[in-house]
C-alpha cells in the first residue's frame, strides 16, 4: 500500500477500535481548531463500519464468532425466546458497547469540563458555559457523521423497536450535557443571566448576545422523550422561563409600589406603559417568543391590576380635568387586564349625563321662548365632545360607545326642557329642522345645510317619542310645500332619506306621498292651461283670476279644513268653478275641499293716487274677501264686512287688525278695534316703502293653537297605535295572559314612542268594551273572532 | 464543476466529480466537515474496480428518475455475482442510498420466483436443516404460501 | 377425524347414495342450476338467508354426503416440494394404468372439484386392487402417523452436527436458535479444490434483511420461500416484524388494498369521496398491533383479507337422472348424470370483482379471468374485429390475442361488481355511499349481517341490466385435519381462504323487488393461487 492509512483496527476487537475512536473523537472534541484530517476522519468512520458490519457475515466455520453474531432480534415476536435473551444480550453488547463507550466518554468529558466551570462565576461563568456549549455542539456534529454508520443501522433498529434511552449520536450528545453538565450549572447560570437582566433594567448596558446564546442552548436541550427527532421546550420553560418570569415579577414589585408612593398616578401610568414596552422588545431582543405571553401576563398582573383600583380613581378627576391623553392612557393600560375597564363604562355615563343636564339647564333659563336652535345646539355640543372622547381616547371601542348612547338617551329625553312633556324634545328638534329648510334661513351654503342636518339626525336617533317628532315634521313640511317655502328639494330630499334610513319605509311614507301630489299639481296646472285655452274664448279668459291649483290628498297631509265658514268673493268663486268643472271632468266622484285658510293672492291697488306703480297686496284668502268688499264702497261697518263674507270674529278680528295696522283701512272711530259698530275706510293715502307689500302675516293665536292641536293629534293617534297593535297580536295568538300582551305591545311600538303601561291597558280595556277582546279565567285575555 | 480524487483502498487515483462523489453521504458529510482542501480522499474500504464501477453508476445516476430497475439498471447490474455484492457493500459503505436499494432490488430478483433449492443453487448456499428442521418449518410458514 | 376414515366414509357414503337413487321411486327433480326458489314475502331481502343455516355444519367439517374439495386439495399440496405454482397450467401426463395410480389421480381430480373424472378412477381403482386405498394410504401419510412415534431417521448429508436423538424443540425457539448462524456456502465440487463464491455470506445482516425486504413487498409468499433456503433465512423471516409491517400496510397484499366501503360503483369506476376511508394501519401515522396479536407476521396471518394473487372457486357437484348410456357398464348399473359447475370470484384491490359462473373447467378458463378479458369476450365479435384492425395494440384487443375461444366464450358470461368486507368500525353514524344498492330492512338488519368482521359483501352486476346480484359470504379458514394437529409442528396454514356463503339476492332496479337464489348445492369458495396475479 503506498498511502500511509492510519492504523485502522482489528474489526473484531471492541477494545482495539474504541481506545481508537476515543483517541479520535478526542482530537474532535479538544483539538478541532487545529483541524482534523481526512485519513484520520475517514479511518474513525471505516473503524465505526468494519466493527458493525463484523462477524456477522463471515465467520464460517468459527463457531465462536458466529455466536457473537447478529443483533437483530425481536422480542415481541417470539413469546418463547426468553429463554435465548442471555444469547441476544450477549449478542447485542456489541452495538452496545459501542453506543455506552461513547456515552462514557462523553460523561467523563463533561465531567472535567464541569470542574473547569467551577472557577468562574458570574459573567465569567456565562461566557465559559458559552465557550464550552459551542465547541461541544460543533464537536457532536463531526461525532455524529463520524457514528454515522452506527446511527444508521444499530440506532435505527433500537429506536424503531421502542427502546427508550437510545439516541442518535448528536442527541446522545445533548443528552449526556444536560445530564451531565447542565443540571449542575443551571442554577448558577441562571443566576448570572438573572443579574445581567436585571443590571439592563436599571439602566446599565449589558452584553445581550450571552444571554442569547444561553437560551438558544437551553432550547436546544429540549428533547421530546417519545421522539428524539423532535425537540420541546421543556428544558427552556423549566430552567429559564419560570426564574425568569419569578424573577420579572419580584422586580416589577418593588418598583412600582416605590414608584407609586413617590409620584401622581399619571406619572405612574407613564411609567407603566413605558416598562409594558421595554419588555416587549426585550423578548425580540433576546428571549424566546415562546415567553411573550407569560411575561406580557406577569407584568400586566403587577404593573396594572395590582394597581388597577388606583387607577380608576383618578379616572372621575381626568374626565372633569379633561385631560384626554392620560385618559387615553389609562384607557390603554387597563383594557389589558380582564375586566379592566368595566368600572370605568358607568362612570363615563354618569358624568355624559351630568354633562348633558346641565347644558340644557343653562339652556332653559331662556324661559318659553326658548329658540330651538339654541336647544339643539346644547344638546349637540355635549354629545360632540364626548363622541370625540370615545373616538380618541377610548379607541371607539364599542362598550364605550353604548355607554355614550345610554347617557345620551337620557338627558336627550328626561331633563328640565322636558320637564312638562317628554315630546318638548322632539318638538324643538322638527322646528330647528323646519328652521333650516325653509327658505330664509341664515345657513346658505348647502354643504353646510347637510352638515346640520346630519346632527340633526344624531339628536334624532336619541328622541324616544320619535311619533311626535314625525308629527311636527309633516305640519311643517306641508306649510313649506303649500307655501312654496322649501330651501330646495335636494334639502328635503335628503333629510326625508336619512329619516327613512333611521326608522324605516312606514315612517317616511306620507312625508313622500306628500311630494308626489305636489308634482302631480303641476302637471294638473298645466293640463288646467291648455284645457282653458281651448274652452275659453277672450271675453272669458278676461274675467278669470290668473290662479294656481295644488291638489292634497286627504289621507297624507296633516291639514284641516277651515275653521270658519267663508264666502268667497265672486271674482274667486268663478275662477274656482271653472277649476272644478275641469277637474271633475278628469275626475268624476272625487270630493275638493278648499282650504282657504291656506290660499293666499296678491291683489293691485289702483285706487292709490300717490303711487307712481301701484302696489301689491300678498294677502291672505281672507283678507283679499275683505279687500276686494271695497271695491263697491269705501267705508264699511264691522257688521257689513261679516256679513259678506261669514267669518268667525276669531278669524276676522285678527285679519282686519292686521289690515288696520298696516294703514290699508282706517277705523273709525278712530283707533277703535275692530269690534261691531265699528266702520272701516280705504286709506287712499295709503304709503310703503316697497311696492309689494305682504299682508299674509301668520296669527299668533293660531300658532298656538296648532301646537296643541298637533300634541292632540298625537294623543289620538297614540291610542289607535297601541289599539291596532293589541288587536293584531291578539289576532295571531289567540289567547294571552295580560302581562305577556302588555310586554309583545311595548316590543311592537317602542320604535315609535316608549308607551306608558296605563296606557296601554287603558286601551285593551277599551278594546274589551268594543267587543274585540274579552276577559277570561285567571288574567288571561281572548281574541273575539 | 470542480472534481475531487478519490483513492482506492489499492491506492489508485480516480478523479470524480464533486456533485458525483457527495451522492455518497459518507463523502458529503467529511467535505460539509473538513472543507475540500484538494488533497485525494482516501477509500479505505472500496478497491479500484469496484469504485470505479460504482462512480460508473452514480454519473449516470440522473439519466434514472424512479429507483425501480429499469433497463438501465438491470444493464447495469449484469455483472457476475462476486462484484454485485461487492458493489452492495461498498454502497453501504459509502451510504449511497439509491445504489443500495438498486442492489438489493436485484439480488431480491434472483430471489423472486424460485423454489428454496433453486436459491440456495443461485448462491452457492448450503442447505445447513436437518430433514426434521426443514419439514418442522416447512409446516410453520406453510401460511404465507397463501394458498 | 382421520383422513382415512373420511375417505372411507365418502366411499361408503357415496355407494348408498348410488344405490338408493339406482332405484327408479327414488329419483328426485333435478333441480337446475341456481334459479330463485320461492320469491321472498317482502320486497326487501331477508335479513337471514338459507345459506346460513348451514354454517355450523360446514365449520364443523365436510358434510358426509358430499366432501369438501380443498380439504383434499390441501393434503396433496402439501405433499408437493415443488415451488407453489399454480393448478391451472395444463401438463402432459400419462394416463394411469396401477390401480394406485388410478386411485392417486381419482384424489387429484376430487381436489380440482372434477368429481366425474375423480368417481371413474376411483371406480377403476377398486376394480383393479380393492385394497388400493390401503396402498395408497401407506405411500402417502405413511410420516404422518409415524412421527409421534418415532424420531425421523438423520440425515447422513445433513452438515450441522444435530444429533439423531437432540430433543425437537417447539418452532419459535427452532428458528430462535438459529440467530447466530451465519450463511454457509456449499462445500467444494471436488475435494480440496476452492468451494463455488458464494458471496452473499458475506453480506451483514443490515443488508441482507434489507434484500430480504425487497423480495417481500414484491410478493410475500417469495419471502416465505426464503425461510427454506437456509437457517439464517428462516430467523429472519420469522422475526424481521418491520417487514410484515410494511407488507400490512401495502395495498398489494396488505390491508391498505381492504375495502370497508365500497370504492367503485358495479363497472368499476372509482367513486370519490373527501372523507378518509377507513384503512386499520395507515401508512402515515403510527400503528399498532391489535391485540391479542402479538406480531405483524400474525396479523397479517389472521386478520380477514381477501387475497388478489389468485382465484377464488366454488365447485358445485349435484347429481341428476338420466337416460342409461351405452358405456355406463358399471355393477350397480345407474343412469345417473352428475353435473358439475363452478363459482370463480377474482377480486381486484380497486374495490372491483369478476364473477363467473360456468362448467368449464378451471384448467380452461382460469388464467384468463380479467376483467379486461371480461369486457373484450362481452364486446361482439364484429366490433371487437373492427377494433382490431383501427386500433391496433390496444390493450382490450390485445388482451383478448392469446385467449383460447373455449375461455373467450365462457367470459362472456362474466359479470363486473364490486366488494367490500364488514367494517370494523361502526358505520353505522356515517351516512351510506350514495350509490350503495344494497339496503336491508333496517339499520339494525344490516349490522347483523355484516356484523362479523369476516363478513364480505358482493354486488354484481345481473344477466340483465335491470338486476343487481348481492352476495353475501364470509372469510373462513381451512380445517386442519385432526390427525395432523398431533405431533412436533402442527401445520399452519393460510387462514381466511375460503369463502363461506351467507346469502344470495337478486335486486330488480326497476321493481324494487328482492328475489333470492336458493343455493341448496353450493359450496364454500376455496382459494387458489394464479401465476402472475396480483404481482406487478
Amino acid at each position: 500500500m503506498s498511502l500511509a492509512m492510519p492504523p485502522v483496527p482489528h474489526k473484531d476487537d471492541l477494545d482495539s477500535t474504541w481506545s481508537f475512536l476515543e483517541a479520535g473523537i478526542e482530537s474532535v472534541m479538544l483539538n478541532l481548531d487545529s483541524g482534523i484530517d481526512m485519513k484520520t476522519y475517514m479511518g474513525l468512520y471505516t473503524a465505526v463500519h468494519n466493527f458493525c458490519t463484523s462477524q456477522k457475515a463471515v465467520a464460517s466455520g468459527q463457531g465462536l464468532q458466529g455466536q457473537r453474531g447478529g443483533w437483530f432480534s425481536s422480542l415481541h415476536a417470539a413469546p418463547s425466546a426468553s429463554r435465548f435473551e442471555l444469547t441476544w444480550t450477549q449478542a447485542h453488547l456489541l452495538g452496545e458497547e459501542l453506543y455506552k463507550l461513547l456515552g462514557e466518554y462523553l460523561s467523563c468529558h463533561l465531567s472535567k469540563v464541569f470542574k473547569q466551570s467551577q472557577s468562574h462565576t458570574e459573567e465569567g461563568l456565562l461566557g465559559f458555559y458559552i465557550r464550552e456549549w459551542y465547541r461541544y455542539t460543533t464537536a457532536a456534529k463531526y461525532v455524529n457523521h463520524l457514528f454515522r454508520y452506527l446511527n444508521r443501522h444499530w440506532v435505527k433498529r433500537e429506536i424503531d423497536e421502542g427502546k427508550k434511552n437510545v439516541y442518535d449520536v448528536y442527541t446522545l450528545h445533548l443528552v449526556k450535557w444536560k445530564g451531565d453538565f447542565f443540571e449542575k450549572v443551571h442554577e448558577k447560570v441562571m443566576d448570572a443571566v438573572l443579574n445581567l437582566i436585571e443590571k439592563q433594567r436599571n439602566g446599565e448596558t449589558i452584553e445581550q448576545s450571552q444571554i442569547k446564546s444561553i437560551v438558544d442552548s437551553f432550547v436546544s436541550l429540549g428533547l421530546d422523550e417519545n421522539d428524539s427527532s423532535k425537540s420541546t421546550l421543556d428544558v427552556y420553560r423549566q430552567y429559564f422561563q419560570l426564574p425568569f418570569i419569578r424573577a420579572t415579577k419580584t422586580y416589577y414589585e418593588n418598583e412600582s409600589r416605590q414608584f407609586v408612593a413617590e409620584n401622581s398616578v399619571v406619572e405612574y401610568m407613564k411609567k407603566a406603559e413605558a416598562r409594558l414596552e421595554e419588555e416587549k422588545l426585550r423578548v425580540g431582543l433576546y428571549l424566546h417568543p415562546d415567553v411573550t405571553k407569560s411575561l406580557t401576563d406577569t407584568c400586566l398582573s403587577v404593573l396594572v391590576t395590582a394597581h388597577s383600583t388606583l387607577l380608576r380613581d383618578e379616572f372621575q378627576v381626568l374626565l372633569d380635568n379633561e385631560r384626554q391623553e392620560d385618559l387615553a392612557r389609562m384607557y390603554r393600560l387597563l383594557s389589558r387586564i380582564k375586566d379592566g375597564l368595566d368600572p370605568l363604562r358607568t362612570t363615563f355615563e354618569n358624568h355624559v349625563r351630568r354633562a348633558g343636564l346641565a347644558a340644557v339647564e343653562k339652556v332653559a333659563a331662556e324661559g318659553e321662548t326658548l329658540e330651538p336652535k339654541l336647544y339643539v345646539d346644547a344638546l349637540l355640543q355635549v354629545h360632540t365632545r364626548y363622541q370625540s372622547l370615545v373616538d380618541e381616547a377610548f379607541n371607539g371601542e364599542a362598550e364605550f360607545v353604548r355607554s355614550l348612547d345610554n347617557a345620551c338617551r337620557e338627558f336627550v329625553n328626561r331633563n328640565r326642557i322636558c320637564k312638562t312633556s317628554s315630546s318638548k324634545s322632539p318638538e324643538l328638534l322638527a322646528k330647528y329642522t323646519d328652521s333650516l329648510l325653509k327658505k330664509g334661513s341664515k345657513s346658505a351654503e348647502e354643504s353646510e345645510l347637510e352638515e346640520m342636518l346630519v346632527q340633526i339626525m344624531t339628536v334624532f336617533k336619541y328622541i324616544e317619542d320619535k311619533d311626535v317628532f314625525q308629527k311636527f315634521y309633516s305640519k311643517n313640511l306641508a306649510k313649506r310645500l303649500v307655501h312654496v317655502s322649501s330651501v330646495s328639494d335636494d334639502a328635503e330630499t335628503s333629510m326625508i332619506s336619512k329619516l327613512k334610513e333611521a326608522c324605516g319605509f312606514e315612517y317616511t311614507n306620507k312625508l313622500q306621498r306628500m311630494f308626489q301630489d305636489m308634482q302631480i299639481s303641476k302637471d294638473l296646472n298645466n293640463n288646467y292651461k291648455v284645457w282653458q285655452d281651448k274652452v275659453l274664448d277672450d271675453d272669458d279668459r278676461k274675467r278669470m283670476t290668473d290662479a294656481h291649483f295644488q291638489i292634497l290628498g286627504t289621507g297624507f297631509w296633516p291639514l284641516n279644513a277651515p275653521t270658519t265658514p267663508f264666502l268667497a268673493p265672486p271674482e274667486i268663486v268663478r275662477t274656482a268653478e271653472l277649476f272644478q268643472k275641469f277637474y271633475f271632468d278628469k275626475h268624476s266622484g272625487r270630493k275638493l275641499t278648499w282650504l282657504w285658510q291656506l290660499c293666499k293672492g296678491e291683489i293691485k291697488a289702483n285706487y292709490i293716487k300717490n303711487a307712481k306703480v301701484p302696489y301689491t297686496f300678498q294677502v291672505s284668502t281672507y283678507q283679499m274677501g275683505i279687500l276686494l268688499l271695497f271695491n263697491e264702497a269705501d267705508t264699511l261697518t264691522y257688521e257689513e264686512i261679516e256679513k259678506a263674507t261669514t267669518l268667525a270674529t276669531e278669524i276676522l278680528d285678527p285679519n282686519l287688525s292686521i289690515l288696520l295696522k298696516a294703514k290699508v283701512l282706517i277705523a273709525s272711530p278712530e283707533g277703535a278695534k275692530p269690534e261691531p259698530s265699528t266702520s272701516f275706510t280705504l286709506n287712499y293715502n295709503f304709503k310703503n316703502k316697497k311696492v309689494k307689500v305682504n299682508l299674509n302675516i301668520q296669527i299668533k293665536s293660531e300658532q298656538k293653537v296648532e301646537a296643541d292641536d298637533t300634541h292632540k293629534t298625537i294623543e289620538e293617534d297614540r291610542k289607535l297605535l297601541l289599539q291596532s297593535a293589541i288587536v293584531r297580536i291578539m289576532k295571531s295568538r289567540k289567547k294571552m295572559k295580560h302581562v305577556q300582551l302588555v310586554q309583545e305591545v311595548i316590543q311592537q311600538v317602542k320604535s315609535r314612542f316608549p308607551p306608558k303601561i296605563p296606557d296601554i291597558k287603558k286601551n285593551i280595556e277599551a278594546l274589551m268594551e268594543k267587543d274585540y277582546i274579552e276577559r277570561m279565567d285567571g288574567d288571561e285575555i281572548s281574541y273575539i273572532a | 464543476m470542480s472534481s475531487i480524487t478519490l483513492t482506492s483502498s489499492d491506492g489508485v487515483d480516480i478523479s470524480v466529480e464533486r456533485t458525483t462523489a457527495e451522492r455518497s453521504v459518507l463523502i458529503k458529510n467529511m467535505l460539509e466537515d473538513l472543507g475540500d482542501s484538494g488533497e485525494a480522499i482516501p477509500i479505505p474500504n472500496v478497491n479500484e474496480a469496484v469504485l470505479k464501477k460504482v462512480i460508473e453508476c452514480d454519473d449516470d445516476d440522473n439519466r434514472r428518475k424512479t429507483t425501480d430497475i429499469d433497463e438501465w439498471d438491470q444493464k447495469f447490474m449484469q455483472v457476475d455475482q462476486e462484484m454485485l455484492f461487492e458493489i452492495i457493500l461498498a454502497a453501504n459503505y459509502l451510504d449511497i442510498k439509491a445504489l443500495l436499494d438498486v442492489g438489493c432490488k436485484t439480488v431480491a430478483n434472483m430471489i423472486k420466483g424460485k423454489s428454496p433449492e433453486e436459491i440456495r443453487k443461485t448462491f452457492n448456499i448450503q442447505n445447513d436443516f436437518t430433514p426434521e428442521e426443514e419439514d418442522q418449518i416447512r409446516r410453520e410458514n406453510e401460511w404465507a404460501e397463501d394458498r | 377425524m382421520d383422513d382415512n376414515d373420511e375417505l372411507e366414509s365418502f366411499r361408503q357414503q357415496w355407494r348408498e347414495e348410488v344405490t338408493r337413487r339406482s332405484k327408479p321411486k327414488a329419483t328426485t327433480p333435478a333441480p337446475s342450476a341456481p334459479t330463485p326458489t320461492a320469491p321472498p314475502p317482502a320486497r326487501l331481502p331477508p335479513t337471514r338467508h338459507e345459506a346460513s343455516h348451514r354454517k355450523a355444519i360446514e365449520e364443523e367439517g365436510p358434510p358426509l354426503a358430499s366432501f369438501d374439495p380443498d380439504e383434499l386439495a390441501q393434503q396433496v399440496g402439501q405433499l408437493s416440494v415443488e415451488p407453489p405454482e399454480d393448478d391451472f397450467s395444463r401438463r402432459e401426463v400419462a394416463e394411469p394404468t396401477s390401480a394406485l395410480e388410478h386411485f392417486e389421480r381419482a384424489v387429484e381430480k376430487e381436489a380440482e372439484g372434477n368429481l366425474g373424472d375423480s368417481l371413474s378412477h376411483y371406480r377403476k381403482a377398486y376394480r383393479l386392487d380393492s385394497s388400493v386405498d390401503k396402498s395408497y394410504r401407506n405411500k402417502h401419510y405413511a410420516h404422518v402417523w409415524k412421527k409421534p412415534n418415532q424420531p425421523a431417521p438423520a440425515t447422513p448429508a445433513a452438515v450441522t452436527q444435530q444429533t439423531e436423538d437432540s430433543p425437537t424443540l417447539p418452532t419459535p425457539e427452532l428458528i430462535a436458535s438459529f440467530a447466530h448462524v451465519p450463511i454457509s456456502p456449499v462445500e467444494p465440487i471436488v475435494e480440496n479444490t476452492p468451494p463455488p463464491p458464494c458471496p452473499i455470506a458475506t453480506v451483514p445482516s443490515e443488508v441482507l434483511v434489507e434484500i430480504l425486504r425487497h423480495v417481500a413487498m414484491d410478493d410475500p409468499s417469495a419471502f416465505g420461500r426464503t425461510a427454506l433456503v437456509c437457517k439464517r433465512m428462516a430467523y429472519h423471516f420469522a422475526h424481521e416484524q418491520h417487514i410484515w409491517r410494511r407488507i400490512c400496510q401495502s395495498r398489494e397484499f396488505g390491508f391498505q388494498g381492504m375495502h370497508y366501503d365500497f370504492a367503485c360503483d358495479l363497472h368499476g369506476e372509482p367513486i370519490y369521496t373527501l372523507a378518509p376511508r377507513y384503512t386499520p394501519f395507515p401508512k402515515d401515522g403510527p400503528v399498532e398491533i391489535p391485540p391479542p396479536l402479538s406480531s405483524w407476521s400474525q396479523v397479517f396471518q389472521t386478520l380477514p383479507r381477501i387475497r388478489f394473487t389468485g382465484i377464488y372457486i366454488s365447485t358445485v357437484n349435484y347429481t341428476r337422472a338420466g337416460a342409461a348410456s351405452a358405456y355406463s357398464n358399471l355393477s350397480w348399473n345407474s343412469p345417473i348424470h352428475i353435473v358439475t359447475y363452478y363459482r370463480y370470484l377474482r377480486f381486484y384491490p380497486d374495490g372491483s370483482v369478476i364473477s363467473l359462473l360456468t362448467s368449464t373447467e378451471p384448467v380452461d378458463v382460469v388464467p384468463h379471468i380479467s376483467k379486461e378479458n371480461v369486457m373484450a369476450a362481452r364486446t361482439p365479435a364484429h366490433r371487437k374485429h373492427q377494433r382490431r384492425t383501427s386500433d391496433a395494440g390496444h390493450t382490450l384487443s390485445g388482451a383478448t390475442d392469446s385467449v383460447p375461444p373455449l375461455a373467450m366464450n365462457t367470459l362472456k358470461h362474466g359479470l363486473r361488481g364490486r366488494w367490500r368486507l364488514a367494517s370494523p368500525v361502526d358505520t353505522s353514524e356515517i351516512s351510506e355511499t350514495p350509490a350503495e344498492i344494497w339496503k336491508p330492512g333496517s339499520a339494525s338488519d344490516q349490522k347483523s349481517l355484516l356484523s362479523d368482521e369476516r363478513d364480505l359483501l358482493i354486488e354484481t352486476e345481473g344477466v340483465d341490466p335491470k338486476y343487481v346480484y348481492t352476495m353475501h359470504l364470509s372469510l373462513r379458514s381451512p380445517t386442519v385435519p385432526k390427525s395432523a394437529q398431533f405431533g412436533p409442528a402442527p401445520p399452519n396454514p393460510s387462514k381466511n381462504t375460503k369463502l363461506a356463503w351467507k346469502g344470495f339476492w337478486s335486486y330488480n332496479r326497476l321493481t324494487d323487488d328482492w328475489g333470492e337464489f336458493g343455493l341448496r348445492n353450493d359450496r364454500a369458495y376455496v382459494f387458489r393461487r394464479v401465476r402472475g396475479w396480483g404481482l406487478d
